[in-house]
Formats: C-alpha cells, sequence, structure tokens
C-alpha cells in the first residue's frame, strides 16, 4: 500500500477520541459529543512515564508478600504468586498453571518494558516499524484487563472456600498491590498516545 | 471481512484514533469492518445483528445478572460439612478478612461496570430501535457508555471462575446453583451485546447537524 500517509494534525484538523468525528484544530469542543478537544493528549508521555514507573514499583511487593494463606485443619499456609504456580505445576494442572504464569508474571512484565521502550523512544522511525510498535502498544493495551484473572481467582477461592475448622483461605497484602498494579498499567496504556508513535515517522 | 477505501463514502471522513491519517469509510455491509490504510487498525465495524439484537441481549443479561446475585452459585462439600455461597457475599466476605480494596474492585469490574453499561445502553437502543424521539442526555450517556467500556472485565472474569474452580475440583466436592449458570449466560449476553452495539450510527442519530455543518469534505483528503 503506497499512499501517502497524510494526517488530520498536518490538514488543520483532529479527531475527537470519542466519537471520532472530525474538527479542526482550533475547535475547542467536539460539536457531536462536547468531548474537550485535544489534538494529542496532554503530556501524554509524562503521565505513561509516571504511571508506567508506579506500576513497576507495585510490581514488586506483588511478588514479594504472600498472595493469600490457606488455613487447613488447623495448619496455616502462606503462599505467594510463584508459589501457587509451582504448586499447581507439581499438581499436574499445565494449563491453569500457564494461564496464572502468563497472567501475572508474562504479560505485566513484558507490558511494562512495552511501555517504558514506547514512552521513552524519541528518535525518528520508518513507517514500518511504526506499524510494529503501534501493534505492540494495541496488544499491551488489549493485554491490560486479563491480568485481572489472578486477582479475581484468589477473591473467588477467598470468598468460595469459608469452611470454618476445615478449610478457610486468606487474602494476603500481594493481592493488594497486584490489583493496584493492574489498574495503573492500564490507566498508563491509556495516558499514552497512540499517534505520538506515527508523529515520529520520517516524512519523505 | 476486510475492505480499504472502496468507490461508496460515507458522509464524513474520520481521522485514525491509531495513526492520525485521514480516512473516508466506506459504506459497509453488515458484518464488514473497514481498517485504516496506514496502520491496519480497525476504523469502522457494522455488526451483523445490529441494534435489535444488542437490545435483547442486554435486557437479558440484566435478568440474568438479577438471577445470579439472587441465587446461590456454588454449594462446596468437604468431610461432611457443605458451605453455600452466592456471588453477591463474595465482597462481603473480602470485607470480613480486611481487603475492601479487592471487594470493591471485585465489585465494580464484575458486577457494577458492566450492568451500568448495560443501562445505559437500553437507554440509548430502545428509542433508537423503535426509531422515537432522542431521549435527553443522550450524548453524555453515549460518551459514559464508551468510557466504560475498557473497565468492564466479564469475559477476563469468567476465565478467572474457571480457573479457580478447577483448583478447588480436588479438594472438596463442587456443585453448581442457578447463581452459577445466570452468571455465565449474564457474559454472554453481555459480550454479544457489546459486540453489535455499533457507536457511529447512534452518534449520527443523536446529532445529525453536526454533519452537515462540519465544512470538511472527503474531496480534500485523499
Amino acid at each position: 500500500m503506497n499512499r501517502v500517509h497524510r494526517n488530520a494534525w498536518e490538514l488543520g484538523l483532529q479527531g475527537c477520541h470519542v466519537c471520532n468525528h472530525l474538527e479542526s484544530l482550533n475547535t475547542e469542543r467536539c460539536r457531536r459529543c462536547s468531548t474537550l478537544l485535544r489534538a494529542r493528549k496532554p503530556k501524554s508521555s509524562q503521565r505513561a512515564l509516571a504511571l508506567t514507573m508506579t506500576a513497576t514499583m507495585l510490581l514488586v511487593p506483588a511478588h514479594l508478600f504472600p498472595i493469600m494463606k490457606v488455613q487447613r485443619l488447623g495448619s496455616g499456609q502462606e503462599s505467594t504468586i510463584i508459589d501457587g504456580v509451582i504448586v499447581l505445576w507439581h499438581h499436574g494442572s499445565y494449563p491453569i498453571a500457564s494461564l496464572i504464569f502468563m497472567a501475572s508474571v508474562v504479560v505485566p512484565v513484558w507490558k511494562l518494558l512495552a511501555l517504558f521502550w514506547l514512552v521513552l523512544s524519541r528518535k525518528e522511525i520508518t513507517m514500518e516499524v511504526a506499524k510494529k510498535q503501534s501493534l505492540l502498544y494495541r496488544i499491551s493495551h488489549m493485554a491490560g484487563p486479563w491480568s485481572m484473572v489472578d486477582v479475581f481467582v484468589v477473591a473467588m477461592l477467598v470468598g468460595l472456600v469459608q469452611m470454618v475448622g476445615v478449610m478457610q483461605i486468606y487474602p494476603g497484602l500481594a493481592l493488594v498491590s497486584f490489583a493496584a498494579m493492574v489498574v495503573t498499567t492500564m490507566l498508563a496504556a491509556n495516558a499514552f498516545d497512540e499517534r505520538v508513535i506515527w508523529d515520529r515517522v520520517i516524512k519523505k | 471481512m476486510n475492505i480499504d477505501s472502496s468507490n461508496e463514502k460515507d458522509l464524513t471522513p474520520i481521522a485514525c484514533q491509531r495513526c492520525d491519517s485521514i480516512v473516508d469509510i466506506p459504506v459497509l455491509k453488515a458484518g464488514e469492518q473497514a481498517q485504516c490504510p496506514t496502520c491496519s487498525a480497525p476504523i469502522a465495524v457494522r455488526s451483523l445483528g445490529g441494534a435489535g439484537l444488542s437490545l435483547a441481549t442486554a435486557l437479558a443479561s440484566l435478568v440474568m445478572l438479577l438471577l445470579a446475585c439472587r441465587y446461590p452459585f456454588l454449594t462446596l462439600g468437604s468431610i461432611g460439612i457443605t458451605h453455600e455461597i452466592s456471588l453477591i457475599e463474595v465482597p462481603e466476605i473480602l470485607v470480613e478478612n480486611g481487603r475492601p480494596v479487592i471487594a470493591v474492585v471485585f465489585l465494580l469490574l464484575t458486577v457494577v461496570f458492566p450492568s451500568i453499561l448495560m443501562l445505559l445502553n437500553i437507554y440509548l437502543l430502545v428509542p433508537y430501535h423503535f426509531a422515537i424521539a432522542v431521549p435527553p442526555a443522550a450524548v453524555v450517556i453515549l460518551r459514559w457508555s464508551h468510557h466504560l467500556g475498557h473497565w468492564s472485565m466479564v469475559d477476563v472474569f469468567v476465565i478467572s471462575i474457571l480457573a479457580s474452580l478447577s483448583k478447588l475440583i480436588g479438594l472438596a466436592d463442587l456443585s453448581f446453583g442457578v447463581g452459577f449458570w445466570a452468571y455465565m449466560l449474564f457474559s454472554v449476553s453481555v459480550l454479544v451485546s457489546l459486540w453489535h452495539f455499533d457507536r457511529p450510527p447512534l452518534w449520527r442519530w443523536i446529532r445529525p447537524e453536526a454533519h452537515l455543518h462540519s465544512g470538511i469534505h472527503a474531496s480534500t483528503t485523499v
């Protein structure tokens, strides 16, 4: 597809990010949905960077502290996220172990690295690179909510397993930090303006 | 099915949300999707079922959610003790165990946001589908429906339920209640409803005049 990349900014136009309506750059509010218009999200890189760093810091307690405590016939056992994955693996539940491992380790770490890279890159790029970076951003944006799997699983286990005296499951501190990490990562991805990637494309 | 800029043009060009390039949206047939020629992001979708299906499944989802909250979710049995629980008790137990934050997050993402989203969509879809006048505050409602979309996590929650159940299967006897099946149907209805909820025609219906006076012509673009 060899067509010229003409963006709205160069033509003095901007698209509303809520309803996609096209307006001129000096319009303050979208005439269709009344959203405050910004040609690019204000301070998108700074906000995305700050939120990504917060999420990275939250990832540490999320993996160091126990995520849940299983109380079985009087004896309690605390486990971190990784402990849980190892136990599941030894029990032979490979699909579930892989799911939890992907959702709580691989996806968050990969997503944070991707965000850092996208936010911090400044150099001019070609069309092909822009396409790849754009795809990377889109995948990490879509994968965001799926990291919540671990939080929901523990929440359900705590809720369901409440047989006083026989077996009870208590939520650990890591659950809070992990949930906070997922939410801040999602906010970071939302704060980042994908169009900034395309602004760096070299104009021929 | 993908189409690039075809011969038939819609009334207005748009700026791609992903890469900011100006694209004319072709007139789509039901079930078709248009991609941005620059960054190949989907820029317009027209659903197969349309507003009628979206409305029907949204209404069904609310009924299912009521059942899911009202009836027991699961019964757990181990060494002679049985324990019955409903979905709405899960956040209560989380609060009792000193995790009110998780209880709030849980309740918002799995029950509150999806059901508000469905209510907002129903509010717009009823007059739209039956061709009645545009309801008051339609602009605000449709805007919020757009923002809530990313924060309703029924699909993630269903996978989590299945994962947590497979953890429990070895530990105790499980029997599913009406609430469990109702929540499964709730999530399917929400997903189908959102899948068939097309925003662009709704915007055109709410504010038709915005198109006539926009002063931007497709001919200036490509």
